[in-house]
């Protein structure tokens, strides 16, 4: 008997130590590779009779003084089910709550969480230090991964839709290599939308999640070596601006091309070794600017694209002052129709001068082609004298031209008839009544066409064009004003032309140089002498220097002449010059005795004789003529 | 025999200017192409001057500038400019109240046709109609006294260099063979004029001086970047003209007309010629 008191008061107890509460902290992976995450579990046992009331506080769980992002998952650990009146009931025992939490590495090496308080309610554990280890990433030049934009512009505006091809290279792999998993966190950022691609084909794992592409395969020779290569494009949208920058790696795993034994169900097996490897691309870097924030129009109302506006009234447009009207505007083109709203018409002072718009807004509606979003506006007339919708404006940013463009529909003609006219004239029954109430209307119109100042007024006031000079056309377009500077060259070549004539003339004059150039000398000594004779001529005749500047003017003819210096005239120097042919023997001799006269008549005591000096001069001049080369 | 041989280098230098005209000629030729463009371009600019819609009238002059400006850039393409098309490219521009894309254009026209008095005109109209805008301080005496630097048109320049070159080379031909003292003053005259020339389409190839008009309204900052303070209290209305020193990254660096330096970025000016 006190055995069995002992064995249910053991049972009893050792019931309560399983349902009291506890704290465990256990590893889920003790090591993984740089940039991947670390997960440990914090397992806490509560009753569930006072789960309600226990509040879990594990935020003291922390790494570098951040709290760690953690997920929750409840079980229980024994549940039962009753059915009472015929509800079923869950009754559980005890609850496990796991908080696993989730530690991002970005360092190699060992990380170490310090040890963290956990509060259950009013107790509070204390966990110990848990250690992990970081690891590089396996990296192998054999295999690569690209992330590549397509066709690149130089600036990106929200709503364009750009397309990344993704590219992994491997080679040198035995076997075809496995992809555990493509990195890329474009797809989870907000700012890019990914459009699907249709009838797309293979399963790709991406962010661990399973995404459908078209993927393409090939071989390609990157830096002289041949790699295979698989690749995948993924399209977005871009729903926001900003600088994006995004690190994009792969992890695969590949046989070694080593086979080890392994003991399994079925007794020894050959397993081929497997290893995972990791390749990095470039960061995928994006600029996306937001919308130039000057000269926005007033209309502008966040369409981007390219698009198109049409009018249409969807009901009768001969109406009743006051009347609705609706309008179906229909916006056609290209662009992101989340992004294309109803124009503005209550702001369009041309519309509200003379229409009641609602300021509600208007929800349009996407066709089921995807081309165009229509909007229907109501509006009211308020004055008889309109006959035109005016034309509504529709601004949106083009991406081509990159700025603000606004388009306008055209004018839609309408029919207002006057309340009280149009009261006793329409009568819907009869046929011919409703004829007659139109002609009446189309009389109407004309009368007020003529008559009333104010539609004139309404006209959709078209702002006048600045005069200006017109444009030019014709074959004056054809020509080229641009400056054509090695057309200088043309203004080289007389100059060079004149070169070769100068070079020339100086080849044609070769040969004649030394006897042209003694005649030429021979001239001109003579010529200098006749101009010298002239002024002593027209001297004072009775001048006692006569005789002596006649000498010193023979004497510089004979320099010129010649070529000899004054000490060198001797009777041995006419003598050489006749051996030479230079002058004849009766030249030498007269030239001679005119000399011996001069100087006769310098030193003579004689009064000077004008006539006789004449004389002399004369007779100089007719022999120094017959010194010269003919 | 040298006669000959005078009149042979005088036949062939004929020749090689004749060969020279012919392959301008051919080139001009090739440009006929764009006939129909361009009558298809006026026949829209009428049609937007006629319009009775703002929205047609904007729809065809951005048809007739989109066609101007595809004839624009396929000649700029072949080396080639022609001032009558800027000119049109401002009267669309300015049509369709861009009024600084319409003086840069203008701005451009004159720069090849500087006489042109419908280019002057129009210019003037799109500059009185600017807002807060600046221009680059003229050359004063300089420019009067360099008047065929600045008033006339490179490639009128070179005609004119070639013309003279002409001459000239016939007066130093005669004077190689009657040495006269009158001829020897007119053959150093039009010497003198070429070398001026030439001197002046050598400084205008090596040395440009680059002005651009702002299509924006510009903000001219410290430094090359949007972080930087404002040099001037208000920005550059659109059409100012401003003096340009040089381009780096994005970033024109500018001279304003107080000698103080900044910077405009690109997207907001752009350089003449």
């Amino acid at each position: 008997m006190k055995r069995c008191i002992v064995f249910f008061v053991a049972i009893i107890l050792s019931a309560g130590t399983v349902f009291a509460d506890s704290v465990d902290v256990e590893y889920m992976d003790r090591e993984c590779v740089v940039g991947e995450s670390l997960f440990f579990n914090v397992k806490i046992n509560i009753d569930s009779d006072k789960s309600g009331d226990k509040q879990i506080d594990v935020s003291k769980v922390k790494l570098n003084n951040i709290p760690l992002k953690y997920e929750v998952r409840e079980t229980s650990t024994s549940s039962f089910t009753v059915v009472i009146n015929g509800r079923t009931v869950n009754k559980s025992s005890g609850v496990v709550k796991n908080y696993i939490f989730e530690i991002p590495t970005g360092k190699i090496g060992e990380l170490t969480i310090p040890p963290f308080e956990i509060k259950v309610g009013n107790k509070t554990y204390t966990s110990e230090q848990l250690r992990f280890n970081v690891l590089p990433k396996p990296r192998s030049s054999d295999l690569l991964f690209k992330t590549l934009l397509k066709n690149p512009h130089n600036v990106y505006y929200p709503t364009q839709v750009i397309e990344i091809e993704n590219k992994i290279y491997f080679r040198n792999f035995p076997g075809s290599p496995s992809i555990q998993n493509i990195h890329l966190p474009i797809l989870q950022h907000r700012g890019f939308s990914l459009i699907p691609e249709k009838n797309a084909n293979w399963e790709a794992v991406i962010n661990e999640q399973r995404f459908n592409v078209n993927p393409k395969q090939g071989t390609d020779v990157i830096n002289g070596k041949k790699y295979n290569f698989f690749a995948f494009n993924l399209k977005f949208r871009l729903m926001e601006s900003g600088r994006f920058s995004f690190d994009n790696y792969i992890r695969i795993v590949v046989e070694t091309g080593k086979v080890t034994r392994q003991s399994g169900f079925f007794g020894t097996q050959l397993v081929k070794e497997q290893k995972v490897l990791y390749a990095d691309s470039d960061p995928f870097k994006m600029v996306v600017r937001d919308l130039p924030n000057q000269n926005v129009p007033p209309s502008f109302n966040g369409a981007i694209g390219d698009f198109k506006i049409k009018v249409i009234p969807s009901c009768d447009t001969d109406v009743k002052v006051g009347d609705p009207i609706t309008l179906l505007i229909e916006i056609s083109g290209r662009g992101t129709w989340e992004f294309v709203k109803s124009p503005p018409i209550h702001k369009i002072p041309e519309i509200t001068d003379y229409f009641k718009v609602s300021q509600d807004p208007v929800l349009g509606e996407v066709s089921e082609d995807n081309s165009s979003k229509t909007f229907n506006v109501r509006m009211r007339v308020k004055s008889k004298t309109v006959d035109k919708i005016p034309p509504i404006p529709f601004t949106f940013f083009n991406l081509v031209q990159e700025k603000y463009v606004t388009i306008y529909s055209d004018p839609v003609s309408i029919l207002v008839f006057d309340t009280q006219s149009n009261v006793s004239v329409m009568d819907y029954s009869l046929r011919e009544k409703e004829e007659k109430g139109q002609k009446i209307a189309k009389e109407e119109r004309k009368i007020s066409e003529q008559s009333s100042p104010d539609k004139e007024a309404f006209k959709p006031r078209l702002p006048e064009l600045i005069q200006i000079s017109d444009n030019v056309s014709g074959p004056i377009l054809y020509e080229d004003h641009s400056a054509h500077y090695h057309r200088i060259i043309y203004a080289l070549m007389p100059f060079v032309v004149v070169a070769m004539l100068f070079l020339v003339n100086m080849y044609k004059n070769r040969n004649v140089s030394s006897k042209e150039l003694a005649r030429v000398k021979s001239r001109k000594a003579y010529k200098h002498f006749l101009t010298n004779a002239s002024s002593l001529e027209k001297r004072s005749p009775d001048s006692p220097v006569f005789y002596r500047d006649l000498g010193r003017n023979i004497l510089t003819f004979m320099e010129e002449r010649y070529g000899v210096s004054t000490a060198e005239l001797n009777g041995d120097f006419f003598n050489q010059l006749i051996d030479m042919q230079t002058i004849t023997r009766e030249g030498a001799e007269a030239l001679t005795k005119i000399c011996e006269e001069v100087d006769y008549r310098r030193y003579s005591p004689a009064k000077f004789d004008q006539e006789v000096a004449k004389t002399l001069l004369k007779k100089t001049k007719e022999v120094l003529k017959g010194c010269q080369i003919s | 025999m040298p006669n000959k041989l005078n009149l042979l280098i005088v036949l062939m230098f004929c020749f090689l200017s004749l060969r020279a005209e012919t392959v301008l000629a051919d080139k001009n030729a090739n440009d006929n192409g764009d006939h129909d463009n361009r009558d298809q371009a006026l026949i829209y600019y009428h049609q937007g001057i006629s319009a009775e819609t703002v929205g047609l009238r904007e729809e065809v002059f951005e048809k007739a500038l989109e066609t101007y400006l595809s004839i624009f850039n396929r000649m700029k393409r072949d080396g080639k400019m022609n001032g009558f098309l800027c000119y049109n490219i401002g009267n669309c521009y300015f049509n369709l109240k861009q009024i600084g894309e319409a003086i840069f254009y203008y701005k451009m026209g004159l720069k090849l046709l500087p006489g042109d008095e419908n280019i002057i005109d129009n210019l003037k109209t799109a500059l009185a109609k600017r807002e807060d805008a600046v221009d680059v301080k003229s050359g004063g005496v300089k420019e009067v006294l360099l008047f065929f630097h600045y008033k006339i048109s490179p490639a009128v320049r070179i005609n004119i260099l070639i013309g003279f070159s002409i001459a000239s080379a016939l007066l130093l031909t005669a004077l190689i063979y009657r040495k006269r003292t009158s001829i020897l003053y007119m053959a150093g005259i039009l010497c003198a004029c070429v070398c001026c020339l030439f001197i002046s389409l050598c400084v205008e190839y090596y040395l440009p001086r680059h002005i651009g008009v702002t299509v924006h309204s510009a903000k001219v900052r410290k430094d090359a970047g949007e972080g930087f303070a404002m040099i001037t209290p208000k920005p550059l209305g659109e059409g100012s003209g401003i003096r340009v020193l040089s381009f780096n990254n994005g970033w024109y660096k500018v001279k304003l007309n107080d000698g103080r330096k900044g910077f405009v970025r690109q997207n907001h000016l752009r350089l003449v010629l």
